[in-house]
């Protein structure tokens, strides 16, 4: 980890959130901070947005080993700590500002599917933490290989609907201008982008550079663009300038200089994730200059206040585990081109004939208690579209989870019956 | 929009699907996915009325479509990306037409089914024969004009 950079970024923040708190002082604007009043927007605006940053990353990780995308053990690591940091901050901001931020009964299966995905995205990490921990114990580091793709394959879906399922309710309950068929779409796709930025941003202070993560990022950026502009052309509404910070910005990375220079990545990064929170802010107040027009010190101070707990947590326990993120032993495994951290397999075979997969056969079991549990719970509570998928999907990670060790078990108690 | 400029945007997406199949490259398909998506977009503000709510993610079908003719030219795990991209159409379609309920729209659910049947069925195939590959296509097409 570049600890010189890290130190620099917390420093910076935590400066400019004092500068912020005094300016808040001055403005007059400190009793927005202090009180819960619940005329201030502003939280609601950040807690989207920590919530999209909470589903970027794991989104993005449980992506690319789906898809088969050769990456770094390390990049997946980094992204799903990132995601978890994020749900902390997103969890704060409701504690904090509970009148800003109304849980009222419309929204609890939505906190409740956040949860959901907060757990399973904890599995996940874990599942590969102890991976990179059990470098001596290959047996247990072969067993948790195995489950790593199926979790993956029963996560992505998850998010998609958790995210979905959030769009489409903030639509229906908090702003019905967003009602329709490509709102959900666009939540996802923008969340999808922030995880490709914040990876961006994460490498850049461990002091590494993935070019192909920064090119995707480059076409995801034109990609939002015309969803952008594909929103103006549908609802007539879109923030122009959320659209110069997260999609116009990010074409500097064409020149060089930025492209390889650290701080020019970490500042894209940043405008990218800029342009996204204005988003928020639009999507919330309908009104394009609202962040600049209605500005106080308390806004920027809150921004900046979630910034700092963000940069706190996640190189708080990056350190704590840096024994496992900086495990050599499995990063020469993981930089082999023959995959992305996975023990190698003897033979790879190309064909599968259909539910035969190694990978199907892990989860084939764990996916069908699943589903029998979000039937019996879409049964008993007759909610069938907001939780029992997350239900289902929490069982199923969690009997996923247990394979490894009953496998191991019943290896060990084999052999001890062999002795 | 009219059944007419329905097919043309089926058409469309088997031409995108035959510039796709020549491009080599993760970087190049994505580079020619966006020229996709424009296109998409343009032809459904040119062809339909957009304050049609179904209209919407009319061009993101569209490019579900194209992924799923898409999937049939692949060599390797040729079924997993099938049903991954059936799995994505159903995934836009489901989302808008939830949606759509939501507003007191009607939602084509018979479409939603037979696309889930479909997918279904994709995932028990074995090797995929090019007369099956294109009675999928011609399955596909006929759930687009159709349904």
């Amino acid at each position: 980890m570049n600890n010189k950079v890290v130190t620099i970024v917390f420093i910076g923040l935590c400066l400019l959130l004092l500068l912020s708190v005094g300016g808040s002082f001055w403005d007059g604007s400190i009793d927005l901070l202090l009180h819960n009043g619940g005329n201030w927007k502003f939280p609601k605006a950040l807690f989207i947005f920590w919530i999209g940053m909470s589903q970027a990353g794991v989104l993005l990780s449980a992506f690319l080993l789906v898809m088969k995308v050769k990456i770094h053990r390390r990049t997946s690591l980094l992204l799903e700590l990132g995601s978890l940091c994020s749900l902390a901050v997103a969890v704060v901001l409701p504690l904090l500002y509970s009148r800003s931020i109304q849980m009222n009964s419309d929204i609890h299966s939505d906190v409740y599917s956040i949860g959901i995905v907060g757990f399973i995205s904890l599995l996940f990490f874990v599942t590969h933490l102890v991976a990179a921990d059990s470098a001596e114990d290959m047996t247990l580091c072969k067993e948790l290989a195995k489950i790593r793709r199926p979790l993956a394959w029963i996560i992505l879906p998850t998010v998609f609907w958790v995210v979905s399922e959030f769009a489409l309710d903030f639509a229906c309950h908090e702003n019905s201008v967003w009602q329709g068929a490509f709102f959900p779409l666009y939540v996802v796709a923008i969340v999808f982008y922030m995880g490709l930025a914040s990876s961006i941003a994460l490498l850049s202070f461990e002091n590494y550079y993935n070019r192909l993560i920064e090119r995707f990022l480059l076409l995801c950026s034109w990609f939002m663009s015309l969803l952008f502009l594909w929103l103006l052309l549908v609802k007539g509404e879109g923030s122009v300038l959320a659209f110069v910070f997260a999609c116009a910005v990010p074409q500097l990375l064409f020149i060089a200089a930025v492209r390889e220079s650290l701080w020019g990545r970490v500042l894209v990064v940043a405008s990218i994730f800029f342009g996204v929170m204005l988003k928020c802010d639009f999507v919330v107040n309908l009104d394009d200059f609202h962040f600049f027009l209605n500005a106080t010190f308390a806004n920027v101070g809150l921004m900046f206040a979630c910034g700092t707990l963000f940069v706190a947590l996640f190189f708080g326990v990056r350190l704590f585990l840096s024994r496992f993120f900086e495990n050599d032993e499995i990063l020469i495994g993981e930089e082999s081109d023959s995959s992305d951290g996975e023990v190698p397999e003897a033979v790879e075979r190309n064909y599968y004939s259909p539910f035969s997969a190694p990978e199907f056969k892990v989860v084939r079991l764990p996916v069908l208690c699943g589903v029998l549990a979000a039937v019996a719970y879409g049964y008993f509570t007759a909610d069938w579209v907001n939780l029992a998928g997350p239900f289902g999907a929490y069982v199923s990670c969690l009997l996923v989870c247990l394979q490894p060790f009953v496998h191991l078990g019943f290896s060990r108690k084999r052999r001890g019956g062999g002795k | 929009m009219s059944v007419f400029a329905n097919a043309v945007a089926c058409l469309l997406s088997l031409i995108f699907v035959a510039f796709l199949w020549k491009m080599k490259g993760m970087l190049r398909i994505t580079l020619v996915m966006f020229l996709i998506v424009m296109t998409s977009c343009l032809y459904t503000a040119f062809a339909g009325n957009l304050a049609i709510p179904t209209l919407e993610n009319y061009p993101f079908r569209m490019v579900a479509l194209t992924f799923c003719v898409f999937t049939t030219g692949l060599r390797e795990n040729r079924r997993r990306f099938m049903v991954l991209a059936q799995t994505f159409w159903l995934w836009v379609e489901l989302v808008g037409n939830v949606s759509l309920y939501q507003v007191g729209e009607e939602a084509p659910w018979i479409r939603l089914a037979a696309i889930a049947e479909i997918a279904l069925g994709c995932s028990f195939m074995t090797r995929i024969s090019k007369e099956i590959e294109f009675g999928l296509i011609v399955l596909w097409m006929a759930v687009w004009m159709f349904f």
